[in-house]
């Protein structure tokens, strides 16, 4: 019992020691990716103002975040994480989300399409 | 054993408190409301009159009134039907989602740079603040699209094997995708779909969502952009609108005007795009449409 404590102590103080913060995914859906890059493997799916901690990376890849999301770690675009809570779609309108019946293999596509799209803004004059 | 005791009592403790809290979770009504559920004011109202209590008794009848209003207005939120924007920018996703198999659009792809092509020239025309997305598919079956996003929002579609059959070049891509833009600014598209749009913006409490709504705009989707797409009075519109807006830039012009000779002829001879006259009538009449009228002498 002694020696228990100490090492749980240490363990949650070298672990919050990595976490950067917490900020939120924006998109309607999106995925949580294994490598910094839009076609390798995804570890899970995200929902809009899911919440991801921010993790220190080892290799600082630009426009990619290192992020854990339960129990995976990999890799997000920086882009499309928030530090206030977004305005989603799924909590504006839950019942009409909960009627588009989405299976599994069609909240990966609609997560990949956020991957996909090349996104771009006109200036504001 | 005092200390595994003093663990054992630390374990029920918690259990305890986290059952309570399950409790209170599913409860989910104020302590006001509570109260006013176990008091029966009426039954006390002399009694209360004669402390001076009715008053507050009221106070609080009302304020719990209110709470009462203010859950049912958040419920009643919940059964929204989305708003017109979107409406349209779920449906847009919903119907590339549904046919992800069909479009062939999760595949690895290279920056082409047509995004920041396109911005340019949505800026250079003056169309300020407008968000687009654009998705490359792999497939022949759809050639170039743009569907509704929102109002000041946009998703195309445009085809890898015909960008690559014609050989585009990032402006001719950036000119089609400006067509599709104004078609869009139009609203042909949204017109076409067909379902009750009284409901865009409604409520649906105490009833049952139509889900056939839904799949009835999924497939107008589809018929619209493999088989229907637009007429000819809508096509004329949108060639004399893009050559009044590139009539101040001749290269532009040009550029435009090339292309659709380019796409005449390989439409003509290429019997994969044989849908694109039912879709886009036609790149014929277009060229004529653009051509300066021969002055009869």
């Amino acid at each position: 019992m002694r020696y228990i404590l100490p090492f749980f102590l240490l363990a949650s103080f070298s672990l919050s020691a990595k976490s950067l913060g917490r900020k939120y995914y924006v998109n309607f859906l999106g995925h949580v990716h294994k490598n910094p890059s839009k076609d390798s493997s995804s570890l899970t799916v995200l929902q809009c103002s899911h919440s991801v901690k921010i993790l220190k990376s080892k290799s600082n890849v630009p426009n990619w975040t290192y992020v854990e999301v339960g129990e995976d770690k990999g890799y997000i675009q920086t882009r499309f994480l928030s530090n206030k809570r977004p305005k989603c779609l799924q909590e504006k309108y839950p019942k009409f989300y909960l009627g588009l019946d989405l299976d599994i293999t069609e909240m990966y596509f609609w997560g990949r399409l956020y991957d996909q799209y090349f996104q771009g803004r006109s200036k504001i004059k | 054993m005092k200390k595994n005791k003093y663990i054992l009592f630390l374990i029920c403790f918690y259990i305890l408190g986290l059952s309570a809290q399950t409790e209170s979770n599913s409860d989910a009504v104020t302590f006001e409301e509570k109260e006013n559920e176990v008091i029966n004011y009426d039954n006390i109202k002399k009694v209360l009159q004669n402390d001076g209590l009715d008053s507050s008794a009221s106070e609080k009848k009302s304020y719990v009134k209110q709470v009462k209003q203010e859950r049912k207005k958040i419920n009643k939120e919940k059964y929204n039907f989305p708003s017109k924007n979107d409406f349209w920018k779920l449906m847009s996703e919903l119907w590339l989602v549904k046919n992800a198999q069909l479009l062939r659009w999760d595949f690895p792809r290279p920056e082409y740079g047509i995004d920041k092509a396109f911005k340019q020239l949505l800026e250079r025309y003056g169309y300020y603040n407008y968000a687009f997305k654009i998705l490359v598919v792999n497939t022949p079956q759809i050639t170039h699209f743009a569907l509704p996003a929102g109002e000041k929002e946009s998703i195309f579609i445009l085809s890898l094997p015909f960008m690559r059959s014609l050989d585009l070049t990032k402006v001719d891509l950036s000119l089609l995708l400006l067509e599709d833009f104004l078609r869009l600014k139009e609203e042909f598209f949204q017109d076409e779909v067909d379902f009750d749009k009284s409901l865009l913006g409604t409520n649906f409490y105490e009833k049952k969502m139509d889900k056939k709504v839904i799949l009835k705009v999924l497939e107008s989707y589809s018929e619209l952009v493999f088989k229907k797409g637009f007429t000819f009075q809508q096509q004329y519109k949108i060639t004399k609108k893009m050559d009044s807006l590139l009539k101040s830039e001749p290269q532009l012009w040009g550029a435009y005007f090339r292309l659709y000779k380019k796409i005449d002829q390989f439409i003509k001879s290429d019997m994969l795009y044989k849908n694109y006259l039912k879709v886009y009538p036609s790149p014929e009449l277009q060229i004529q449409w653009l051509s300066p009228k021969k002055k009869v002498i």
